[in-house]
């Protein structure tokens, strides 16, 4: 039953040797990798617009016009990182990740820090998203508000699931809405920038007042103005998706995975810089209870079926920015795990050639933000751009020394391209860093470090297990005696071919039931002999009643009667043909098992029935 | 190796009184010999606490009464069946 539901929720298996099958076009990688760097599009210019309205809180009067340059300071941010991962692209094409990177060539404790960084970006982006989309729909339909945490979950085992069931099946479920909102929100700017030239912005508002007042600069007026820099870089998280997840295309790799990143961030620029250019035209500013980007569409392309489609589209692309993610952390993780930084399960493919447990872990991480947050994740933003700007900043220097060392034609110019990155990447960290700190990106200052201690932990354990595993200095141990322990409820054919199997393993067998019911003790030997007269039975009394506790310390005192013995506890077990035939008998032998499992010489195994009705 | 129910008897006969003098609560369960004829498992139980006392069989045919029985108390002892203070009003008496 549950392989069938496995099957219709995930699909049939698929081959290994259809991997490369797997491996996406550049138009679905697309989909896949930029709907986080398509999605902050949405919101971008809002926080741009928000942070230069709170700097009126103090004092400060900043006009609404130096979005635009501050936009276009962020767009050629963007484009600086893009050329600098493209590189990357190429020096890495099976995988340059952050923490690929920075492990090669600043040393492990760097490449911890930047693939820690991104595990928890990532599954703050996966809550994040979510709750962001589907706070668009409780914005519209208020009545849903209450249910905000299960519509978040339902949409996290929608996106799940969809991953669970293959890269391409996702990329193919995901394309339509993360298309739409790219072809609605060009479709946006396209036309409010035609309308401005024709028709003029008089018609639909006016400037804001601030925007006639003069700026008086000092200390406090640079550092909103990063401040509102910093909240603009939210733009930019995703745009190392690319780099993380080179391998899902097809090859060329490198060349599909740099135009595909370029074509991202081409977008990404256009649609953020024409916003924010739209939103000063227009005089749009930030409102309670409508975004910014709402606005410009009702403003622009009237109150019609086109304003429904961004808005859907809007709140859909917001919803699936967790897919980049769902793309992203299993292959991350997986590369860790290989690397024995994480559980080796992260490296496993599974059924549909896709990091299944790596998947399983996200949703679970993110399902637990979004209940623990109770669907409010607002204040989660300002962390993932530290952990974001962190991975950029120690990828671009990881580059920087990568180019340094191959010396090869070119590399000069190229680890000047990276150091620009790194440099530039690495200031705006600062700025992010101070700017959010007080609203949470201290929390980082602990999350990171404590995630980098942990994967330590796990591969100290891996390294541990290995030495005592290792053949190195092993000495065959002496041949010993083998003792069977058959623990019986009576003779039965389950009990018989059990006592028959103890008998072909062991030298000695002793079989031993506990008389929890308080049966007569010489019946019970007697019925016992009729059939095995040649294994003693040993029978224990229990006058709590209880089946396991004797049990145990009986075959504990077996184990320590002969030294050089090894101690097998054959299991005498039936398989019932149905599953809810367990319910009806007791699982003593599952019990059995689990009280034995630590303990150490004792060898447990079973002899199965197979029950025909 | 299952012994014959003789030679239970026989052995039941001298040990369990022995064990009885100990603590009236600790029955005998089984005896139980192993394949290679040195081991006697001698199986007791007090409440729901089960214990395998080791014997050496070769020994234990020609075994002075007093050997035997400190062989006895110094397993129970150690296996928490017989408390300290418990044994040792026992053995005065």
């Amino acid at each position: 039953m549950f392989r069938q539901l496995k099957k219709f929720l995930v699909g049939s298996p698929l081959e290994t040797a259809s991997l490369h099958e797997q491996r996406l076009a550049k138009k679905s990688a697309l989909a896949v990798l930029g709907s986080d760097v398509m999605s902050s599009t949405a919101y971008a210019t809002e926080e741009v617009l928000l942070a230069l309205t709170a700097a009126a809180a103090i004092g400060v009067i900043l006009p609404y016009s130096y979005a635009v340059p501050v936009a276009a300071g962020i767009v050629g941010l963007a484009a600086i990182v893009a050329v600098s991962y493209a590189q990357t692209l190429y020096a890495y094409p099976t995988g340059g990740g952050a923490y690929t990177v920075a492990k090669e060539n600043l040393g492990v404790t760097p490449g911890l820090v930047a693939g820690s960084a991104l595990l928890i970006d990532y599954v703050l982006t996966v809550a994040v998203s979510i709750a962001a989309g589907i706070a668009a729909i409780t914005s519209a339909v208020p009545v849903l508000y209450e249910h905000r945490v299960a519509l978040c979950l339902l949409a996290l085992l929608i996106i799940l699931l969809a991953n669970l069931r293959g890269v391409r099946e996702s990329a193919a479920l995901f394309a339509g809405p993360v298309y739409l909102f790219i072809f609605s929100a060009s479709l946006l700017v396209v036309s409010g920038l035609i309308r401005y030239v024709t028709t003029g912005a008089a018609a639909t508002s006016s400037m804001p007042v601030i925007e006639t007042q003069s700026v008086t600069w000092n200390f406090a007026v640079v550092f909103l103005l990063l401040r509102a820099f910093a909240s603009g870089c939210a733009a930019l998280t995703g745009i190392e998706a690319v780099a993380n997840g080179v391998r899902i295309f097809r090859p060329p790799v490198s060349r599909n995975a740099a135009i595909t990143l370029y074509i991202m961030v081409t977008l990404l620029g256009t649609l953020f810089l024409g916003n924010t250019v739209l939103a000063y035209l227009y005089g749009i500013t930030p409102r309670e209870g409508e975004t910014v980007l709402s606005q410009l569409g009702r403003t622009v392309l009237g109150t019609g079926p086109l304003y429904y489609v961004l808005q859907t589209a809007t709140m859909a692309i917001l919803v699936l920015a967790a897919n980049t993610s769902f793309a992203d952390f299993p292959r991350l993780a997986s590369v860790l795990a290989q690397d024995r930084f994480l559980p080796r399960q992260l490296a496993n493919l599974g059924d549909r050639l896709v990091f299944s447990n790596g998947i399983l872990v996200l949703g679970g991480a993110a399902g637990l933000l979004i209940v623990i947050f109770d669907a409010k994740v607002h204040n989660l933003i300002p962390l993932y751009m530290v952990g974001v700007f962190l991975s950029f900043t120690l990828s671009q220097s990881g580059m920087v020394q990568h180019w340094r060392a191959v010396r090869e034609p070119g590399a000069g110019r190229r680890a000047i391209v990276n150091a620009v990155g790194a440099i530039t990447t690495g200031a705006v960290l600062v700025v992010v860093a101070i700017a959010k700190f007080s609203q949470g990106a201290w929390l980082l200052v602990v999350a990171i470090p404590s995630l980098v201690w942990l994967c330590r932990q796990v591969r100290q354990h891996y390294y541990l297990v290995g030495r005592e595993l290792s053949l190195a200095d092993y000495e065959k141990p002496e041949p010993r005696k083998h003792l069977a322990v058959v623990p019986v409820a009576g003779t039965s054919r389950v009990v018989l071919p059990a006592i028959e199997y103890a008998r072909a393993i062991a030298q000695d067998v002793i079989a031993v039931t506990v008389n929890a019911s308080n049966q007569d003790r010489e019946q019970l030997q007697a019925h016992w002999h009729a059939w095995v007269p040649d294994v003693p039975l040993v029978v224990l009394e229990s006058p709590y009643r209880s089946i396991l506790r004797p049990l145990i310390r009986f075959i504990e005192e077996v184990d320590s009667w002969r030294e050089d013995d090894i101690v097998t506890v054959v299991l005498p077990e039936f398989v019932p043909r149905r599953w809810w035939h367990y319910f009806l008998h007791n699982q003593t032998s599952l019990m059995i098992r689990a009280a034995l499992y630590f303990k150490p010489k004792i060898v447990v195994t079973s002899v199965p029935h197979h029950l025909r009705r | 190796m299952e012994l014959s129910p003789e030679r239970k008897r026989s052995i039941r006969a001298r040990i369990a009184p022995l064990l009885a003098e100990f603590d009236s609560e600790i029955a005998l369960i089984e005896l139980i010999l192993d394949s290679s004829k040195q081991h006697l498992g001698v199986v007791v139980q007090k409440g729901e606490w089960p214990a395998m006392l080791r014997l050496d069989w070769l020994r234990y045919v020609s075994m002075p009464e007093a050997e035997l029985r400190e062989t006895l108390l110094t397993q129970l002892r150690a296996k928490g069946l017989l408390a300290n203070r418990s044994l040792g009003s026992k053995r005065q008496s």
